[in-house]
């Protein structure tokens, strides 16, 4: 058949074009989805916006323009998830990690982390993200730097 | 009308199976009765033709047994044992009352099947359980002789036996070390579950005549259980297919226990083989199959109700006759088939009178009124499809084939595992494989690398397998939903010929290996892709199997029915790699160059095709079959080419044909199409006093849904408010040569006279709409009150143009007073169908609970997203009951969130509202979220990992699960994998 595929395809092509069908270069991960900064009152939210629920996401989240006030929480896209450990770096940097030892997923949509502010942030770097499918292959969440859009 | 004859109208029509039409089984696992019955709507919908349900027999395990670990084969829930009288799915009426449901909208019920091993009180199905030797002498109603227990003396060393090996084993006596790692030869040691007991200690009556003195167990002080064997063999003999036992090939599965279940020593080959025996006595051991009265405290299950004695064969006769009776069950899966010669299913033995396979037929026969000669061609037959994880098609399988069962289509599925990786141009990754061998409609056993198309079922993930795509294969979950090609791969087997299964688990996730996740979608939840598949088979998987283009990455078939022509036309491509093999609009390339391929068709040219998956691009909804001369020769030439290539070099085209355009999307989501002939109506339209019936969105219970997300909205479905007396119309762009069937709740309603002699068959059997217009119609009077499914089926078939087959359903609620305008149902007339069946009404919640139920994707939960460690308190309510559902905190299983009902499916403590693992198997221990609890020090070790992560804890790269020389979210989630395989 796979010579039968060959004769196909030479007939369709016609003018000899030849479908490059033999460059195997390595496979980057796959791009998922992103982390988006957004701010509500009193707080920068990091919110998740993915076609897949990872099972583990780790960023470093630095705010400008205004003050990191407390520890940050899990927000409901990563309610009740066991494993979340955060480091404050200085007041306007802090990195998370979020996963969950039963294995339950992160959900594809809504707030990852809550970090409460003092002020308005003038602009929100969210950098350094690794995540991970539920098998523990490497995916790729795209991260953020910008004005931080304001929400209800 | 009466009950009595609605009742026996409805079997009639329910028992009409036309030939040659595959149904699409649910299996549906995880999930209590009462939300099976109460979601049965949904599956009547959706088009599935039959559900595959769990074993209904108690289990070892209690409420925590799936089944497969049976216990006793004549409780389904009604006696109290193993710690409780329901199963793990509810009480013996709860089954009886969903089957009665199932039935009533016209789905078959297939439940599956222990015949071959009983469990007691091992839990070693579970992961976790302990490896507990099962008491030999605590089976109800059978004894170790029943069992392949081999003679043997204790040889002093604790645990230790010297075991006479069976002839076909080479005889002799063989030395049994168990706890032993470094076997020496010939020696048994990998059996860790294995279980003594002394013959001393068997009542006589247990005993086969001489007692003791028996020739098959004189000398011997003991009898163990023959050793589980690894999948290899014993001491180099490895499993072979019945016809080459005997040949110095052991069949090491017969003869040995499974997984410390015990199999059942029903063993009556009567070839030169095997263990050859006459009926009742084994010839080779010489041991009667001991004979006795095993359930002398429930004469019901006897025929006549009347005890006799029988051996473990009769035994299982008797079982499969009153399961068969008792559920009104319209098939079985079979597990394990394997673990039990063909001879015990199959007729014609010589020798052996029973005939498992047999008993099945003759009481679904009895029970529907019907007389039918062929159990076997799958009209008016119950089901029957066994399990055996092999692809040996010509030995094993062909064998047990013979005894007219069909089988899981397991060397397809192992095929496909490889098949739809994309990019690829050689091997695995080679879906042009699917084309083999280059049409037709029946074929040989190893047609499509697997079983004929109607000798298998095919499936592509089940309880214990995941989707082809997953990348690997033992996660604790098989990522529900996003394994890449799952669409694709479903698409193939339920629209080529043969019955296929979708699996389901209720969105009740566990979070262990076993049972594994199924399709999230399987009725419409979240997405209808699955529910489009559905019901695109219904009407369009028809006929025989035609390829039409073939590459690595497409494979475009048709459906023809003989006499009636094409039928559908499906279009599959598996490249979703970007690797410059897609255009920049989305659309894949075939054979790496042409978005827009020309292929030839049987559907006559003029005929207006429409796709029924929903994922055609735009442009290529609607398509036109073009006449060939108005196509230049050039494009037809290469059209050609593409057919002569799918078709093995053979230059055929079909007479009369057409050619066809059409685009699929780059994959993963939606690379793949159905297209059937327009001109029906997508919907019925349900009419009261001239006026559309007014209808509300009925929101579905989903299950718990953890893993997707529980602010994704659930599927809705219409269901019309009317009163007794309607009307259904369907409006076609033409009536001629067409007529159009329908049935309510599988039955003819008064006033309409059955169809007969209809095109393929398809509506024989249905009640006679008339036309009106460009419609069909039908006036409908004297429905009782409650919930009714109307189905409507048109067919067409008219001399020169495509055949057209339509199946259309909606949900009727007859209530006393309707409120046209509001739309709003009337509360206070709902009650009821006459015939006193549970409605959906008690268990289906409407949006507005489910809103209040389940928080939003932006809504902070009420401890603000802290970690559960932290200890925020909830909500505070009155003292002693905070969520103020009438139980007491102290008692309450969630005494956060109102259940009255306290429903525990799990049966591990924590309600169901609460618990995030609502389907938590063989834990001893679970967390306050009703998860496993991991070892403390695999925990620590977890949470030290992401404190090295986030940086507050020194790394250390003995944590590195990927070897990069970085701690990141890829060690944690790799770390968590492995820890819940240690579990």
């Amino acid at each position: 058949m796979r010579t039968l595929t060959v004769v196909a395809l030479a007939l369709l092509v016609g003018a000899g074009a030849c479908p490059n069908t033999t460059s195997t270069p390595p496979t980057p991960p796959p791009e998922v989805g992103r982390l988006i900064a957004v701010t509500r009152a009193g707080s920068v939210d990091v919110e998740i916006d993915s076609s897949l629920a990872p099972l583990a996401v780790a960023a470093t989240v630095k705010v400008q323009g205004a003050r990191v006030a407390g520890a940050a929480q899990a927000g409901s896209a990563a309610a009740d998830r066991d494993l979340f450990k955060q480091k404050a770096f200085n007041e306007e940097d802090m990195r998370f990690a979020i996963s969950d030892s039963r294995a339950l997923r992160i959900q594809r949509s809504g707030v990852l982390v809550s970090i409460p502010v003092d002020g308005t942030p003038t602009n929100v770097e969210v950098t350094d993200i690794t995540a991970a499918s539920e098998d523990g292959s490497e995916v790729i969440l795209k991260g953020f730097n910008g004005a931080p859009e304001a929400r209800q | 009308m009466s009950r009595a004859r609605f009742s026996a109208i409805f079997l009639a029509v329910l028992l009409h199976a036309p030939l040659a039409r595959a149904e699409v089984i649910l299996q549906w696992f995880e999930t209590p009765y009462a939300e099976i019955e109460a979601r049965m709507p949904e599956v009547a919908l959706a088009g599935y033709s039959a559900l595959w349900l769990p074993p209904p027999t108690k289990g070892a395990d209690g409420v925590a047994d799936v089944g497969f670990a049976l216990f006793d084969r004549f409780d389904l829930g009604d006696r109290d044992q193993r710690g409780t009288v329901r199963t793990r799915y509810g009480t013996l009426a709860e089954l009886q009352s969903m089957v009665r449901t199932a039935h009533r909208y016209g789905i078959r019920v297939y439940f599956d099947t222990v015949m071959n091993h009983n469990s007691n009180p091992s839990r070693v199905e579970f992961q976790g359980g302990p490896a507990t030797p099962p008491n030999m002498l605590e089976y109800p109603g059978m004894t170790p002789l029943d069992f392949h227990v081999w003679p043997a003396n204790p040889t002093g060393t604790p645990g230790e036996y010297n075991a006479r090996r069976p002839s076909e084993f080479g005889g002799g006596t063989i030395n049994v070390r168990p706890w032993q790692d470094n076997c020496p030869a010939n020696t048994i040691c990998e059996d860790d579950f294995i279980a003594a007991v002394a013959i001393a200690d068997i009542p006589a009556e247990q005993l086969p005549p001489g007692g003791a003195n028996h020739p098959a167990l004189q000398g011997y002080t003991h009898l163990i259980r023959a050793p589980r064997m690894n999948f290899g063999g014993l001491a180099g003999q490895n499993w072979c297919a019945p016809q080459d036992r005997g040949n110095g090939c052991a069949y090491e599965l017969l003869n040995a226990s499974l997984l410390g279940l015990i199999d059942i020593a029903n063993e009556q080959l009567a070839d030169s083989s095997g263990p050859t025996s006459g009926d009742g006595t084994n010839l080779v051991t010489g041991t009667p199959l001991i004979s006795y009265v095993r359930s002398a405290d429930r004469p019901e299950t006897y025929p006549s109700s009347s005890p006799t004695a029988e051996d473990s064969r009769q035994y299982l006769i008797r079982w499969i006759k009153w399961l068969s009776e008792t559920t009104d069950a319209d098939g079985f899966r079979l597990d394990a088939i394997r673990h039990t010669p063909e001879s015990f299913f199959g007729e014609d033995y010589p020798g052996d009178p029973v005939a498992f396979d047999k008993v099945i037929q003759d009481s679904f026969d009895e029970r529907r009124g019907y007389s039918d000669g062929n159990d076997d061609d799958l009209d008016g037959d119950a089901a029957i499809f066994g399990e055996s994880f092999t692809g040996d098609i010509y030995g094993e399988l062909n064998s047990y084939r013979r005894t007219g069962m069909r089988l899981l289509n397991f060397p397809l599925f192992f095929r496909l595992k490889g098949v739809f990786y994309s990019g690829a141009d050689s091997g695995d990754g080679d879906m042009g494989q699917l084309s083999y061998p280059h049409g037709g409609q029946t074929g040989p056993l190893e047609e499509f690398g697997g079983l004929g198309r109607w000798d298998g079922v095919s499936f592509i993930q089940s309880h214990d397998e995941c989707p082809p795509g997953t990348p690997v294969r033992n996660v604790p979950n098989c990522i529900p939903g996003e394994n890449p090609q799952d669409d694709l791969a479903q698409a193939f087997i339920t629209m080529r010929p043969g019955d296929s299964v979708v699996y389901f688990d209720g969105n009740n996730f566990t979070e262990s290996t076993f049972v594994r996740a199924g399709r999230v979608d399987a009725l419409g939840d979240f997405q209808d892709a699955i529910v489009k598949i559905v019901r695109a088979t219904e009407d369009g998987a028809r006929g025989g199997m035609f390829n039409r283009y073939v590459d690595d990455d497409a494979y475009v078939f048709e459906r023809i029915v003989d006499g009636y022509g094409a039928a559908a036309l499906v279009v599959l491509h598996d490249n979703i790699k970007p690797d410059g093999r897609v255009d920049g609009e989305g659309i894949a390339k075939f054979g790496g160059f042409d978005p827009r391929p020309l292929i030839v068709t049987s559907f006559p040219p003029g005929t207006v095709l429409m796709d029924l998956t929903g994922n055609a691009p735009v442009g290529s909804e609607v398509l036109t079959v073009l006449d060939p001369a108005v196509v230049s020769q050039g494009e037809k030439d290469n059209a050609y080419a593409a057919h002569t290539n799918a078709n093995g070099g053979n230059t055929f085209v079909p007479p009369d044909h057409g050619l066809i355009y059409f685009g699929v999307r780059n994959g993963p989501v939606g690379n793949y199409l159905i297209y059937a002939p327009a001109g029906v109506s997508p919907q019925l339209e349900i009419v009261v006093g001239g006026s559309a019936a007014p209808s509300e969105n009925v929101t579905t219970s989903q299950g718990k849904v953890t893993h997707v997300g529980a602010n994704v909205p659930a599927s809705q479905y219409a269901r019309y408010q009317v009163p007794p007396s309607f009307t259904v119309r369907v409006p076609v762009t033409s009536t001629v040569g067409a007529v159009a069937g329908l049935t309510v709740d599988s039955a003819v309603p008064a006033g309409l006279s059955p169809l007969s002699a209809t095109p393929e068959g398809a509506a024989d059997g249905m009640g006679t709409m008339s036309t009106s217009g460009n419609a069909f119609e039908a006036q409908l009077s004297g429905l009782t009150a409650g919930e009714h499914l109307v189905k409507v089926r048109v067919v067409s078939d008219v001399a020169g143009a495509a055949s057209r087959l339509v199946t259309l359903r909606a949900l009727v609620r007859v209530e006393g007073v309707v409120n046209v305008d509001a739309g709003v149902r009337n509360d206070a007339a709902v009650d009821d169908d006459a015939g006193g069946q549970q409605t959906p009404d008690a268990s289906v919640r409407d949006a507005g609970q489910r809103d209040a139920a389940i928080p939003d994707g932006n809504v902070v939960l009420p401890d603000g997203g802290t970690p559960p460690d932290s200890g925020a308190p909830a909500d505070s309510g009155p003292a002693g009951d905070q969520d103020n559902d009438g139980v007491d905190d102290a008692t309450d299983n969630c005494a956060t969130e109102p259940n009255e009902d306290q429903t525990d499916f799990d049966g591990d403590g924590v309600g169901n509202v609460c618990d995030l693992c609502p389907a938590t198997q063989g834990a001893n221990l679970v967390d306050e979220d009703g998860c496993p609890q991991l070892p403390p020090d695999v925990r620590q070790e977890l949470d030290e990992l992401v404190e090295m992560v986030v940086g507050i804890r020194p790394e250390n790269q003995a944590l590195d699960q990927d070897l990069d020389g970085d701690l990141d979210a890829v060690d944690i989630a790799r770390a968590v994998v492995r820890a819940q395989d240690r579990r």
